[in-house]
Parts: C-alpha cells; structure tokens; sequence
C-alpha cells in the first residue's frame, strides 16, 4: 500500500484506527525509511515538548488571578443556596460578593465556567443562577452592554405582578415575578451560537417584545418605576 | 485557572513573544468571561477557550506581531526556561525562531497538535477546518521544522 506522508503523521500521532492502522503498520515494519518518518516525527515532537514544557511550570501574574476574581465578583458567581438566598432576599448587588471573591482566589475558571453554564438552565420554570440574578439586581438603565443577560424592559401583567423581557445568549423571554421568584412566562430556546460564534439577538428579542405585548398591562415601566419597583423586592403590592 | 498554564503556553507559541502573550491571554479571559453563556455546559472548555484565544490572535495579535519582525527574545527563554544551560539557551531559539518562520495555520495547527496533545478531530475543531486540511497543515509544518531545525537527517 501507499503510506502518505499524512498518514504516518497520523500513525505517530495515534490517530489511526482498525484496518488502516494495521496496513500502515505492515507498512511500516516492511519498510525502514518509514520507520524513520515516524521516528523523526516522535523526536520532533519531543523536541517541542522540551522547548514547551518549561512554559507550564511559569508562576501566574496576579492579574489574571485578579482579573477571574474580578470577573466573579462582578458577576455574582452564585451556588444554588446563594440563589436560593437572593430570591428569598434581594441583596445589596456585589457586596457579598466581594468578600466572596477574596476567598474565590482559589476558585478555578472551569468552575467557575461551570457554574455560569449550569446557572443558565432554569428548572421547575423558575429562573435561576445568573438569570435570576439580574432579573433580581439589573436596571434597564444602568445594564452594562456587556451584561451576558440583557434586561429588554419592565411592566406589569395583568394581575399586577412585575414582568420583565431579558435576553441572553442562552435564552431569551419574559419572567413575572411571584412569591417564589422569578416565573418563566415564555422561554425562547437558546440561541444555539456555535462556540466561539458572537451572534446578534435581534430575532429573539422581537419575539419577546411581541410576547410582552400579549402579557402587559399599561404601559412599561420607566426607569424610576423600576427602579422602585427593584426596591420593593419586585413585589405586587 | 487550572487552564492558564495551558493557555499561557499556546498563547506564547502563537505570539511568539512573551508580553504580548499574556496580553493574548489577558484578552482571552476578559473575552470568555463575556460570553461565557455561550460555552455549552459539557463540551470542553479548553477548546473553547483556545478557539476564543486563536480568534482574537487573528483579530487583534497578527499585526503587532508582523510588526515586531524579532523572535521570541532569548533572555526571555532563558527566564522561561528553569534549567538554563547554554545548550539548552540555544535550543529554544531554535525552535522559536523555525516556529516563527512558519506560516500561521501550520503554525497552530503544529502547537495544537505536537504541543498541547489534541487530536487531530479536536484541533480542527478549533481551528475551523476540515481534518484532512489539519492533517496536511500539520505535516507541511512539521516537514518545515525537521528542515529548518535538522531533524530529518
């Protein structure tokens, strides 16, 4: 058989499998200049791992440590009893999250990852984690753009329990708010961006807007309405 | 953060510098921590972050990088290095500078597999391409280094 170049590439690399691997193995055997191939590409690649390796061992500049301490306690890393916590209470934003974060320093990004792609999932039709939190804390007016979930407006349903329109891009909808919390009204599935892609939400927020339409009473509310609003605790009376 | 180690060796093997480096990382992070909603739960995180890490290479580092014209500067090896002996002191030079002498998708497409031990599935993921094109890039890249470094003989 023709063994390609690509293919001890692929051999040395132990990306090959079944029938192939066996003929490119009795290929290789059979022929010694082959061997040296994948020999050459094995002591290239330790080569790398020599010139590499030492990389790892680097101790890490603070502000990367302070920068996902920072970015945690920005944005509220919450657990589930946290979460609990903040709908039974609505906290001062950030201030226990700062005392948090000294202590987070040791917290890894992958959990802190973790918890931020976790707390996106609603269960039992509550919202939860991150969403809830900024349905919770997050002000139309003063939102950074950057915020992951995008507050779109605030307004009452027609039993008079505060509603508001949010977007992100894991999902989008509306969420009134009751004695357990935040109710999901509508939901509009994620938006399904491929890794890495930055998509636009336009389409799911207009979908959310009309939703609003069929679920408000009067008009929205305005910044110090909701400001209010925010203050109360979200609640209807 | 148990990635940054990782991230940071990428990072320098992409930039070829180690300043802008950690610049490239420092993007990174601030990137990921933006649009970490878009991270699917269950997939692998190093990949994303490495993804998000090439995009912004792209975007942002290439130029600087061109602009530079020198390699990774060797006092920097020799602060990278923990062992610095003057052989090794001249090895990693080597290597930088044939690195750096590859085009940028052979490039990434070396590191990301030689280096940080994807398969070759998993680096075309990050990269963007089909396999066999990783596959290819890959040996091309590795034929360069063997000339340049002397490895074939």
């Amino acid at each position: 058989m023709n063994v390609s170049k690509e293919m001890i590439a692929a051999y040395a690399d132990g990306e090959l499998e079944g029938e192939v691997l066996r003929e490119v193995e009795a290929a290789i055997a059979a022929d010694p200049k082959l061997q040296a191939e994948v020999d050459a590409h094995l002591a290239l690649k330790v080569r790398l791992a020599k010139r590499f390796a030492p990389l790892l061992d680097r101790p890490i500049p603070t502000r990367f440590t302070a920068l996902l301490a920072g970015g945690e306690a920005e944005n509220k890393v919450v657990d589930y009893a946290e979460a609990v916590r903040k709908r039974a209470k609505p906290s001062v934003p950030g201030l226990h999250w700062r005392s948090f974060a000294g202590g987070a320093l040791a917290a890894s990004l992958v959990l802190a990852l973790v918890a931020f792609g976790l707390s996106q999932q609603s269960s039992a039709g509550y919202a939860e984690g991150q969403l809830a939190a900024a349905l919770d804390s997050q002000l139309v007016e003063t939102q950074s753009p950057q915020a992951s979930v995008r507050i779109l407006l605030s307004f009452r349903d027609g039993g008079g329990r505060f509603c508001r329109g949010f977007s992100s891009a894991a999902q989008s909808g509306v969420a009134c708010h009751d004695e357990r919390g935040w109710k999901l009204r509508k939901v509009i599935g994620g938006q399904k961006a491929g890794e890495g892609e930055y998509r636009q939400a336009g389409s799911a927020e207009a979908e959310v807007l009309s939703a609003i339409q069929d679920t408000a009473q009067g008009t929205a509310l305005d910044a110090e309405g909701e400001r209010n609003a925010m203050l109360a605790g979200w609640r209807k009376n | 953060m148990a990635l940054l180690p990782r991230m940071r060796r990428f990072a320098a093997g992409l930039a070829r510098n180690l300043t802008e480096a950690d610049d490239l990382c420092q993007m990174t992070i601030e990137r990921a921590l933006r649009s970490r909603a878009q991270w699917q739960a269950g997939t692998r995180l190093d990949s994303w972050m490495y993804r998000i890490m090439r995009n912004i290479w792209i975007d942002e580092g290439r130029a600087t990088t061109r602009r530079m014209q020198t390699f990774a500067d060797p006092d920097e090896g020799v602060a990278v290095g923990t062992c610095g002996g003057q052989e090794q002191r001249a090895e990693l030079t080597d290597v930088d500078r044939a690195l750096a002498k590859l085009p940028d998708e052979q490039r990434e497409a070396v590191l990301l597999v030689m280096v940080e031990g994807y398969s070759y599935k998993e680096a075309a993921g990050i990269v963007g391409c089909p396999v066999g094109t990783l596959n290819s890039r890959l040996v091309r890249g590795r034929d360069a280094l063997m000339g340049l470094l002397g490895e074939a003989s």
